[in-house]
């Protein structure tokens, strides 16, 4: 009996244990990027997106493509969250 | 006095009594309602969704996807042109199931009174079905497909009859034309069908029986893509995700590591090869910073298909799903000879994050609504009957935040599984023969299969991993209740040592000597 009690205590703990290690994987990619008008990435090797870009994996969107200027970016600066 | 006896009288059979099969009637019809105030329209995966559609509308027999559930909707199109009608079909479909499962569990087994509320309310008051259901996709009828063929086995561990291998029969084989998730089904079902008490004979045509129809389906598919294609070939997605799965381990091979290849697939190698080495900087290109993802197989800008394209640019007759599929037989010898070449990389970059992503079920396309669009194509407005192609919500923003648990709830009940599981075998469970033993056996068996299955060869999210994600959760509840009531039973042993603990629970017969 004592030792279904402790496999029980066990279960809670590694279901604690495999919550907190979840929470620690789930993740999106997010990134910002400059967007032509058809909704695609438009790439312009200029636009200081694809030089100083800041690419978080595993956190929370967080707003941060504002402080990126747009210029010479051809098309709109965009924050894109992509899940894993 | 059998398990089933036993049961069948059992007092606590929550699902026979009216008062919460009312209750649970009024609960799905309010959660729905509610629902679809926010979401009024179904919600489309870009590009699946419209596939699906697509196949629907021209009733096609082989599609990028499997035609399953384009068959369903072009049957559900004659009943109505209402994707609202659409929505509640689905949802009905995998309540219902998913109550069918828990009725057969409790039917066979005494499962306590808060481990069957508690098995109802999450079957019952749960969002991603709401959303599965909502989608036009074959997830949402693969969930409940799967919960009914795993509780039709469940029956056929306890009463092998021909009715009941019939309709197992039916079932394995819609579900196997609704997803490539479905491939392992028939491999459990064979072991389950062999190990029963049936007389050989019938065994033998039990298994005939389950098996004919998939045969048939296997033969007809791969005879239209050898029509098409000029291959035997079955499934050429599987060629597919294999060069794609490949392609995320080659990826960090060292250039001065790279193996020499055999002449057919120089060309195609040489440009993987460049593409990695003018993608080196993630800044410049982040979706290379995706583990064990499938943007290689599906971006129009990336190497695979960027080879098609070329393979036939002179050619623009061809359609596109001939173009597709003849790359299948191709690309499955590449991604193997790639994947046998460099087995480390494979594990290292393929296998593993795959598996932490079984582990925490990525929301994927569950995790916004219509894809963050706010329309439709032209052929799916006229699929539904819409008036414009605009697709609206009443919700702040189209990003589904009431799923973003789920991957942590995933997470808990794979860990919690697992140390039931062990659990289960240090107790002695494994060598039980009651209902409940075979059942936990057999669900142990499932999951384990199907984990290996995705991780090794397929892609892990919410919506194509609901079944396995539900199933862990049943499997570990009943675990749990069935360790409570082991311990019970050996307390009232040491209360009153007259009464055996066989004697109180006859179903748990094999782990008395625990």
């Amino acid at each position: 009996m004592k030792t279904i009690k402790h496999m029980l205590l066990a279960t809670f703990a590694v279901a604690v244990l495999g919550g907190i290690v979840a929470f620690k994987l789930r993740g999106s990619l997010v990134y910002c990027a400059d967007i032509n008008h058809f909704g695609a990435i438009a790439g312009t090797p200029d636009c200081p997106l694809f030089q100083n870009s800041t690419y978080i994996i595993g956190a929370p969107a967080i707003s941060f493509c504002t402080s990126v200027v747009d210029t010479p970016c051809t098309g709109q600066v965009k924050q894109i969250r992509a899940k894993q | 006095m059998n398990a089933y006896n036993f049961a069948s009288k059992n007092e606590f059979h929550l699902l026979k009594k009216k008062k919460t099969l009312w209750a649970i009637g009024i609960i799905i019809i309010i959660q729905f309602a509610i629902f679809k105030y926010f979401y009024p329209h179904v919600s489309y995966i870009w590009g699946d969704s419209f596939s699906y559609i697509d196949a629907a509308d021209q009733n096609l027999s082989i599609n990028t996807y499997l035609t399953g559930y384009s068959k369903f909707l072009r049957l559900f199109s004659v009943l109505t042109k209402s994707d609202f009608a659409l929505a509640l079909c689905q949802y009905l479909f995998i309540e219902i199931t998913a109550l069918f499962l828990l009725f057969t569990i409790f039917e066979n087994y005494r499962a306590g009174k808060i481990t069957q509320i508690v098995l109802i309310i999450i079957m019952t008051v749960n969002p991603l079905f709401l959303h599965l259901a909502n989608l036009v996709s074959s997830d949402g009828m693969f969930v409940g497909l799967s919960f009914l063929w795993f509780s039709t086995l469940l029956w056929i561990i306890q009463h092998s009859t021909s009715k009941l291998i019939i309709l197992h029969t039916i079932i394995l084989f819609i579900s196997f034309t609704f997803r490539y998730n479905a491939l392992i089904y028939p491999v459990i079902s064979l072991s389950v069908i062999c190990f029963t008490k049936m007389p050989l004979r019938k065994k033998a045509l039990s298994i005939c029986v389950c098996f004919l129809p998939i045969a048939l389906y296997v033969l007809s598919t791969s005879y239209q893509y050898k029509k098409l294609t000029g291959h035997w070939q079955y499934s050429p997605f599987s060629g597919w995700q294999l060069a794609n799965n490949a392609m995320y381990s080659f990826r960090y091979v060292d250039s001065i590591d790279r193996k020499p290849v055999p002449v057919r697939f120089k060309e195609l190698h040489r440009m993987v090869c460049e593409y990695f080495d003018s993608t080196r900087n993630a800044s410049l290109h982040p979706i290379e910073l995706f583990e064990a993802s499938t943007y290689y197989m599906w971006s129009p800008g990336l190497t695979l298909m960027k080879y098609k394209q070329k393979k036939f640019e002179k050619d623009t007759t061809i359609a596109e799903l001939q173009q597709w599929a003849t790359m299948g037989p191709l690309y499955k010898e590449y991604g193997i000879y790639i994947i046998k070449q460099y087995p480390m990389q494979f594990f290292k970059h393929f296998i593993w994050p795959n598996s932490k992503k079984y582990f925490a079920l990525p929301i994927e396309f569950l995790g916004s609504y219509n894809s963050d669009r706010d329309s439709v194509t032209e052929q799916a407005r006229i699929w539904f009957g819409y008036k414009t192609r605009k697709v609206s919500v009443n919700t702040k923003t189209k990003e589904v935040k009431i799923l973003g648990s789920y991957p942590i709830i995933s997470g808990i009940v794979n860990a919690v599984l697992l140390c039931t599981l062990i659990c289960f075998a240090m107790l002695g469970g494994m060598k039980g023969t009651s209902f409940v033993n075979r059942m936990i056996v057999l669900g142990g068996i499932i999951w384990l299969v199907n984990a290996i299955f995705t991780i090794t060869v397929s892609s892990a999210a919410l919506r194509f991993q609901s079944f396995p994600l539900f199933l862990t959760v049943v499997l570990s509840i009943t675990i749990v209740d069935w360790m409570i009531q082991l311990m019970l039973s050996h307390k009232k042993d040491l209360i009153n040592p007259t009464i055996g603990n066989r004697q109180i629970y006859p179903e748990m017969s094999g782990i008395g000597a625990s």
